[in-house]
């Protein structure tokens, strides 16, 4: 279906969500890695979704791609937050799991 | 800004006065900056003609927005009907290129 | 500003200056976005729908279900068909199917009569046919979700007064954009930020988060929008350039092959070679559409238009091939820079090169542009009502406005739909009853709203809209054969999924009228004038 570059997206921007100052004042986690660990795995799940968009995509659509699926990950993660912001915590390294699996065997 | 909204005919008359600068006037403007351009850029013809259509409307809406900024009527009615008549004026001096 | 000040008195003056700026751009959104929101919501509803349009086509017409073919044989077929209705018309046009239009559409061009004085010969309907023999294909009469597509840029006006005012909109919006961002300083920080049930705070943590979520989507569409019609919009760069402006097209898009009938006939070439030709010069790029000037006349020409179904750029190549004995005559020049970038703006804006995945996202992402135009709408409202006092005649209006665009119009659509089930198939002009049917419903039902308590009018609208879209899968089932248990067992994809997107909008739209009848059924905001402010009253209320 493609639709790793969706999770990885989600991942990432979960990682980014439990980074502000809001959400990890107001979701009072224990033991939630560091702000600087935070961003760095965004920034390295991102990266992952870019080169899956671009590799499913194509070098001309998977920009595109990339860009508006970034995007649609952001909706349901912001929706999650706003009731659930423990949510963030679940369900990013899940969506992360599923779609750093989803590239094993695709190589 | 919100100011200008209330009460007196003047207030309104100088808002309509603003936006028909903003919305006809930056029209004229942007579409005289844009052809000027695309007459004078040396660059090919069908080229120059096409990049000076798709920017257009960011020169357009560049326009309306300092429209409504600047407070000054005066500059604004000043600067952005001198752009249109100057830049039409200018390619009805130059004439057509093919 | 003082000359001799120091380093700080400049930054002091400079984010004077910022504020200033964000201050009237603040503004100018607000108005920007009110005068044109109603209109845009239109656009980004119908317009998203339209990423569906050949689906919605196909959903409108359930009597038509064909089995793909090649595009060669599929320009055969057409082109025997075409033999025997119109041997010696001026044009053919003929538009192959694809995997989403099952059907090829031909049109045919009549000579003009010699004699001046003539009637000019009415025009012919474009025709449907079986791609696999040929034979024409009869289905009810309807617009299909070609309606959608067209009210997106025309707001059924007459030409060319919708285009221009979709375009002034579409400007708006675009003002709206920018100035927004500049509005807007913590766009990051606010990303993730959406709290419910606090009032206009709710209203625009959404607004902000439908408009940045998706800001890129939001910026091109509204910009490669103006491209589309940038001919009609502006077309003064060729004016100043060209005294004709055909010279103009012909050095973009090729010389058009324009050679006088002879009246000697010849046989015109079998078409199907040439559809393998033109593939293989645009390695491996498929034609669209094949226009045939001159049919069995000795200065016939076949001209073949490239596909925009598996690339960015939506202005694809053209090769003019002999209609005698199929040789390559000339071909459309390669697009320089300029061209190609607004080929490409056009294809990001139509989304034809979009598989299945991607037009999902293109659709959920004019959701959001929807969203943002919508929740922007009701910010504007709730921001300038006064807790206890009776709003000004202006924001009343506008709250009347927002129920006909956001709660009606969905139900126009639905009831377009429905319409197109219920109607008897043979009832004549039964596509324009229907369309009709759309508009009475969204405006009879704005109207209604509008003699209704403003909370109650939201919760009904709604719940109307909503059980409009929750029927559709149910009237589809009884008065059509693809009800969802036989297209589900069948692998009928196409119908599965539009049973599945309708419950999803009734659902949508059932949470919206839930959550409004919610809200009215608390004692804030009667017409006797509450001494309470309601804003902790509402927090109150909602607290878990």
């Amino acid at each position: 279906m493609r639709l790793e570059p969706v999770l990885l997206s989600y991942a990432s921007l979960a990682c980014l969500a439990l980074s502000t100052h809001r959400l990890r004042r107001d979701a009072a986690f224990e033991r939630l890695p560091t702000v600087a660990t935070l961003r760095a795995s965004a920034v390295v799940l991102l990266v992952l979704a870019a080169w899956r968009a671009v590799h499913d995509f194509g070098p001309y659509q998977g920009p595109v791609a990339f860009i508006g699926m970034v995007s649609i990950a952001g909706l349901p993660l912001v929706l999650l937050l706003s009731r659930w912001p423990k949510g963030a915590l679940v369900t990013g390294p899940a969506t992360a799991a599923v779609g750093l699996g989803m590239l094993i065997p695709l190589g | 800004m919100k100011g200008k909204m209330a009460g007196s005919s003047i207030a309104n008359g100088r808002m309509a006065a603003r936006a028909f600068t903003a919305i006809v006037g930056g029209y004229a403007a942007a579409a005289g900056f844009v052809s000027l351009l695309a007459r004078i850029a040396p660059v090919d013809r069908a080229e120059a003609t096409i990049w000076a259509m798709t920017l257009s409307f960011l020169v357009y809406a560049g326009l309306i927005l300092w429209a409504f900024h600047e407070i000054r009527l005066a500059r604004v009615a000043g600067t952005i009907w001198g752009l249109a008549f100057g830049t039409v004026g200018c390619l009805w001096l130059l004439g057509p290129a093919l | 500003m003082p000359v001799a000040a120091g380093a700080g008195a400049v930054s002091k003056a400079a984010s004077n200056a910022a504020t200033g700026v964000r201050q009237s751009m603040a503004w100018i959104h607000g108005w920007l976005g009110l005068l044109a929101g109603w209109i845009l919501f239109a656009m980004f509803l119908t317009g998203t729908a339209s990423y569906f349009r050949p689906e919605i086509t196909r959903w409108m017409q359930p009597e038509i279900d064909l089995r793909p073919v090649t595009a060669a044989t599929a320009a055969d077929t057409a082109a025997a068909h075409l033999q025997k209705l119109a041997p010696t018309a001026e044009q053919w046009f003929i538009y192959l199917p694809d995997a989403r239009t099952t059907a090829t559409r031909i049109f045919i061009r009549e000579r003009p009569s010699p004699d001046p004085n003539a009637k000019p010969s009415p025009r012919r309907p474009e025709l449907r046919l079986d791609p696999a023999t040929g034979e024409e294909v009869t289905a009810r009469d309807t617009r299909g979700g070609e309606h959608f597509y067209r009210f997106h840029f025309q707001l059924q006006i007459p030409h060319p007064w919708g285009r221009w005012l979709a375009g002034l909109c579409a400007m708006a919006m675009l003002a709206a954009i920018i100035s927004g961002v500049i509005t807007h300083k913590r766009i990051f920080v606010d990303f993730f930020t959406l709290r419910w049930s606090k009032g206009q705070r709710s209203w625009l943590d959404a607004h902000n988060v439908s408009a940045v979520i998706a800001l890129p989507f939001h910026a091109m569409i509204t910009y490669t929008g103006l491209i589309t019609l940038v001919a009609m919009y502006m077309p003064w760069p060729i004016q100043a350039n060209y005294k004709d402006p055909a010279t103009f097209e012909t050095a973009v898009f090729g010389a058009e092959p324009d050679a006088e009938v002879t009246g000697r006939p010849a046989a015109l070439t079998p078409v199907a070679p040439l559809i393998a030709k033109a593939s293989e010069e645009w390695g491996g790029g498929r034609p669209a559409t094949m226009v045939v000037r001159n049919p069995n006349d000795a200065t016939a020409t076949i001209t073949l238009f490239q596909s925009a179904k598996d690339r960015l750029n939506a202005r694809g190549g053209s090769i003019v091939f002999s209609g005698v004995d199929g040789r390559r005559l000339s071909a459309s020049p390669p697009p320089g820079p300029a061209a190609e970038t607004s080929g490409v703006m056009l294809g990001l804006h139509m989304g034809s090169f979009a598989g299945p995945v991607l037009r999902w996202t293109y659709f959920l992402l004019g959701l959001a542009g929807t969203a943002m135009v919508g929740t922007g709408l009701m910010l504007w409202t709730v921001k300038r009502k006064r807790p206890g006092a009776e709003p000004l005649f202006g924001i009343r209006l506008a709250e009347r406005l927002n129920v006909g665009a956001i709660a009606c119009l969905p139900a126009g659509m639905a009831a377009f739909l429905l319409a197109n089930r219920l109607l008897p198939a043979t009832l004549p002009a039964r596509g324009d009853i229907e369309v009709s049917i759309m508009f009475w419903t969204w405006f009879g039902l704005a109207a209604l709203a509008c003699v209704r308590p403003i909370r109650r009018a939201w919760t009904e609208t709604l719940a109307i809209a909503a059980v409009a879209f929750l029927a559709l899968p149910l009237v589809n089932a009884l008065t059509t054969d693809r009800g969802f248990v036989r297209s589900f067992a069948n692998g009928d994809w196409l119908f599965v999924a539009f049973d599945l997107a309708m419950l999803a909008t009734g659902a949508l739209l059932g949470f919206g009228a839930w959550r409004t009848a919610q809200i009215s059924s608390r004692p804030v905001r009667k017409s006797r004038p509450a001494v309470r402010p309601a804003k902790p009253l509402r927090e109150a209320v909602d607290a878990p």
